[in-house]
């Protein structure tokens, strides 16, 4: 699987989830953001060919915002158990997003996200693919390992 | 008419943000159950009469898809129109779980209207 | 007929039949109809941007201007009118890229984005809309009959027939 084509998916599939359920619009790829800032972290592992894992990187005021926006509610009315689980299908569907996008002839199986005490170390470029983005109230930052570096239909999508 | 559906997901957030289309698409609720998981909706499902279900594909224990099946193979059940929605959208997997007896299938991530109108598509269009 | 102009950051609400309510030039800008077909009440809000908080003098000036600020207020003038929010039936034309077709300052796009954002909150989906691409238009909202026009490309339609209906007509999205 080629670089630029996992990138382009995760770009894509941010994009498209961002504004079909929470109506919010991807502002642009920007820097991550600096280690102290809050941010709440989901990770969640697939099966498929190849298995992998996937981790959302979210700046805490972006998060609450955007749980609000998606449950309908004014976001001073939210308890923290749902702006966690609105950010935990946040990560269940850019990450389903992305995969059905790197469509291969396996059907690729999501795990229960979860949540993480802290955001994973970066790992080499030749390991994982990253992308932030801007939201308006923070950044979002996806990364995306495949366990097995093959080359799949990418044509397909890149095409 | 009142509807009486039921929603499987084991994320609650889905399982509001899917309620809240329901109930904004004109079809008057008379009760809408929710499940966590495929077993608590056959669970539920031996109690409570419902006219659609909405089920999610990746739940623990017993998935979506296996959910299907076992309501394709009851006789009672088997009539009940099921919408999946699911993060799929490979043709494979819409093509297999279609084939199961799902009536509809609605891609993660999804507008409210496009789910609305798989609903009415599904139930018929909401009487006022 | 009465034909009643809604300009740009302007709303106008119709309860007589024989009231056209219209508004023009939509580019970027997003014509919001809602029409309630049981009080026969009707309003068109045309707003240019999608948050107030940008410049919050000018909303409190003219709320109309704003998605944010502008919608509730059509709301609340159609529902004191004798509209109920649940019966109300929403369309959305504009959003488009008129003068930007690269799309970088896409204002069209938030705008429609703030639009389903706030009627998403609001309780009310679209039961249809013509938005995108790079034409402007025009909408027009007869208050007696609920039929809403819509003219894009030198051509005009009629979007929704008369009421009573059943569901809702889905309009051809703009690209």
């Amino acid at each position: 699987m080629t670089e630029p084509t996992i990138r382009e998916a995760l770009a894509s599939a941010v994009a498209d989830v961002l504004e079909s359920m929470f109506f919010l619009e991807a502002l642009g790829e920007t820097a991550e953001p600096p280690p102290e800032t809050t941010t709440v972290t989901a990770r969640l592992s697939f099966d498929g060919d190849p298995p992998g894992c996937f981790h959302m990187r979210i700046a805490s005021p972006a998060a609450n915002t955007i749980a609000a926006d998606f449950l309908g509610e004014d976001a001073g009315s939210l308890t923290p158990q749902q702006t966690t689980d609105v950010t935990l299908e946040l990560a269940n569907m850019i990450c389903g997003a992305v995969l059905s996008r790197l469509e291969s002839s396996a059907t690729f199986r999501l795990g229960a996200p979860h949540i993480v005490e802290a955001p994973p170390a970066q790992l080499p470029p030749e390991e994982e693919t990253r992308y932030t983005v801007e939201t308006g109230n923070g950044t979002l930052t996806v990364s995306i390992q495949m366990e097995t570096r093959t080359c799949l239909a990418t044509e397909k999508f890149a095409s | 008419m009142a509807y009486r559906v039921l929603i499987a997901d084991d994320s609650p957030a889905m399982r509001s943000f899917v309620r809240r289309t329901i109930e904004l698409s004109g079809f008057e609720l008379s009760a809408c159950f929710e499940a966590g998981d495929g077993a608590q909706a056959l669970a539920l499902l031996r109690s409570e009469w419902v006219d659609a279900i909405l089920t999610d594909i990746n739940m623990p224990g017993v998935d979506g898809e296996e959910l299907l099946r076992r309501l394709a193979a009851d006789d009672l059940l088997r009539n009940i129109p099921a919408i999946v929605i699911s993060t799929d959208a490979t043709e494979n997997r819409i093509a297999r779980l279609l084939a199961l007896g799902a009536r509809g299938y609605v891609t993660k991530p999804f507008r409210p209207e496009t789910l609305r109108a798989e609903l009415e598509r599904t139930l018929g269009v909401p009487c006022d | 007929m009465e034909q009643i102009t809604v300009g740009m950051a302007d709303c106008r609400v119709g309860n007589v039949a024989g009231q056209v309510l219209a508004t023009y030039a939509l580019g970027s800008c997003i014509g919001l109809s809602v029409y309630d077909p049981t009080a026969v009440v009707g309003g068109l809000l045309h707003f240019m941007l999608p948050d107030s908080g940008i410049d919050p003098a000018r909303s409190r000036d003219n709320p109309f201007m704003f998605a944010d600020t502008g919608i509730p207020k059509l709301l609340e003038q159609v529902c004191g009118q004798g509209a109920s929010r649940r019966r109300l039936v929403a369309h959305a034309a504009g959003g488009a890229s008129i003068m930007d077709p690269k799309a970088v300052f896409d204002i069209g796009k938030r705008n429609y984005l703030a639009l389903r954002k706030i009627l998403w909150k609001a309780g009310i989906l679209l039961a249809g809309e013509a938005v995108g691409g790079a034409s402007p238009r025009t909408v027009r909202l007869e208050i007696g009959t609920g039929r809403l026009w819509l003219q894009e490309g030198g051509g005009q339609k009629e979007l929704v027939p008369s009421f009573p209906q059943k569901g809702g007509v889905t309009w051809p999205t703009g690209s």
